[in-house]
């Protein structure tokens, strides 16, 4: 699927429906569509990571998850129980992984499989409540329920002309 | 003799002249097993994913669900001789079939759940045919490991 | 005969689902060795005996397509299959890569079923 000039689709949309396929197919996890407004979590730590891709469109997407949902995003993925020995750090990479693989496969719905980007390696950060409802008020990230579980997702596109 | 395993229904034999066979795999999920060394095979025909939404049915009938009916199935062949090492997983069902709660998605949610529980498991799946919106028969022959599914009244295996 | 293979990734959640997933396949199997880049992959690639590679592309320090590069100007390498494995959708990058004599591509997300057919077909061929 091609965007070039086709002001009709939404790459929010396209964010989206990558990142639940991504995750139910790498992940093993159910997600949709919430208002953000419908995103309730006690959770008090989360996991940001964020990257950039270049080429002949430029931008950042990030993704916003509790450690919890980045843990059993690590025990999935690696096929093992939530019980076994997964570090704080392998909750990380697996969600710098999930964003690694959303950016790469949301470029190619976007603008087909001609161009050529280069991506960055994803960034991490831990970070806390205040820091997830900053990410709520941003009026283009996306609100997920992955599992039940809110989930924050964005795409950012800089308006250069080559 | 052919065996008829039903809606949340699974079967298991040794005996090489049977059979198993389940019909019209929609949103359902049917799951072979077969131990080629030992000859144990094993059938289930699963309806939904996830026990929790009936803990109750689940505990009358854990083959309806995903998640307590697929370890049933390996637990009741490991039982009977199968050993994990030895064992071929195939797959047909979880087609996108609006089911009686008006949901699209029982079939995909089905198979993505029975993926999660086999790679936990260190299984992984020899052969499948899922998805789209067709309806399946499938069946085991126990004397030699075969699957074969039927779509329409055209058979192929598996 | 059993093989040694090499995988090459900067995310451990990648080289442990890869490494799980080559175990539970029916190849003979002597060492798994992991590397997060492609320096580490060189490096390791002098001091071991690999009978494939799988690599992502997009690494730090050195990517997948300079580590390629390097293992095909080697002529002890250069004959050492390499499978990659990435989020690249570029036909473009793909195609260039599959003429330095990539024997396989695998694109993110994949099932181990997926891996374990590339891997396979690599192994037959």
């Amino acid at each position: 699927m091609s965007l070039s000039t086709d002001n009709t689709i939404d790459p929010a949309d396209i964010l989206a429906e990558v990142a639940i396929a991504v995750l139910e197919k790498q992940a093993f996890m159910f997600g949709e569509r919430s208002p953000k407004d419908e995103l309730i979590t006690e959770a008090e730590t989360f996991c940001h990571a964020s990257m950039e891709f270049s080429g002949p469109v430029c931008g950042t997407v990030g993704i916003e998850a509790p450690v919890e949902v980045c843990a059993e995003l690590a025990a999935n993925i690696l096929g093992v129980e939530m019980d076994e020995s997964l570090s704080p750090e392998d909750a990380g990479d697996a969600l710098q992984e999930l964003l690694n693989v959303i950016c790469g496969q949301s470029l190619t719905a976007l603008y087909g499989d001609e161009p050529v980007f280069d991506l960055s390696i994803p960034r991490l950060e831990e970070v806390g409540c205040v820091d997830w409802e900053m990410e709520m008020a941003v009026t283009d990230t996306i609100g997920l329920l992955v599992d039940e579980e809110p989930v924050l997702i964005y795409l950012k596109l800089k308006e250069d002309l080559p | 003799m052919q065996h008829v395993v039903g809606i949340a229904d699974m079967k298991l034999s040794t005996n090489p002249e049977d059979s198993l066979i389940t019909h019209a795999l929609g949103s359902c999920l049917g799951v072979t097993l077969y131990d080629s060394i030992t000859g144990v095979g094993g059938m289930i025909h699963i309806m939904l994913p996830m026990s929790k939404i009936d803990k109750e049915k689940a505990k009358a009938n854990p083959f309806m669900f995903v998640d307590t009916g697929i370890p049933e199935l390996f637990k009741k062949a490991y039982a009977l001789g199968a050993k994990k090492e030895n064992i071929t997983v195939k797959v047909a069902g979880g087609a996108k079939i609006l089911d009686a709660a008006n949901r699209f998605n029982i079939g995909e949610r089905n198979y993505i759940l029975l993926r999660k529980i086999l790679w936990k498991n260190n299984v992984l799946i020899a052969s499948e045919d899922v998805g789209g919106e067709i309806s399946r028969t499938l069946s085991l022959s126990v004397s030699t490991g075969t699957v074969t599914i039927r779509v329409n009244g055209q058979a192929k295996e598996l | 005969m059993s093989y040694n293979i090499l995988i090459v990734d900067d995310s451990k959640t990648v080289r442990m689902m890869i490494d799980k997933t080559l175990r539970l396949t029916d190849i003979p199997l002597s060492q798994v060795h992991h590397a997060q880049n492609g320096c580490e992959a060189i490096e390791l690639l002098a001091e071991e005996w690999i009978d494939l590679v799988l690599t992502d592309i997009n690494m730090p320090e050195m990517d997948g397509v300079e580590l390629i590069r390097k293992m095909k100007e080697n002529c002890l390498l250069e004959k050492t299959p390499v499978i990659i494995v990435s989020t690249e959708g570029s036909q473009t990058r793909i195609d260039q890569l599959k003429q330095q004599g990539v024997q396989g591509y695998i694109r993110k997300p994949f099932t181990p079923e997926a891996l374990k057919e590339v891997v396979e077909n690599v192994f037959v061929n």
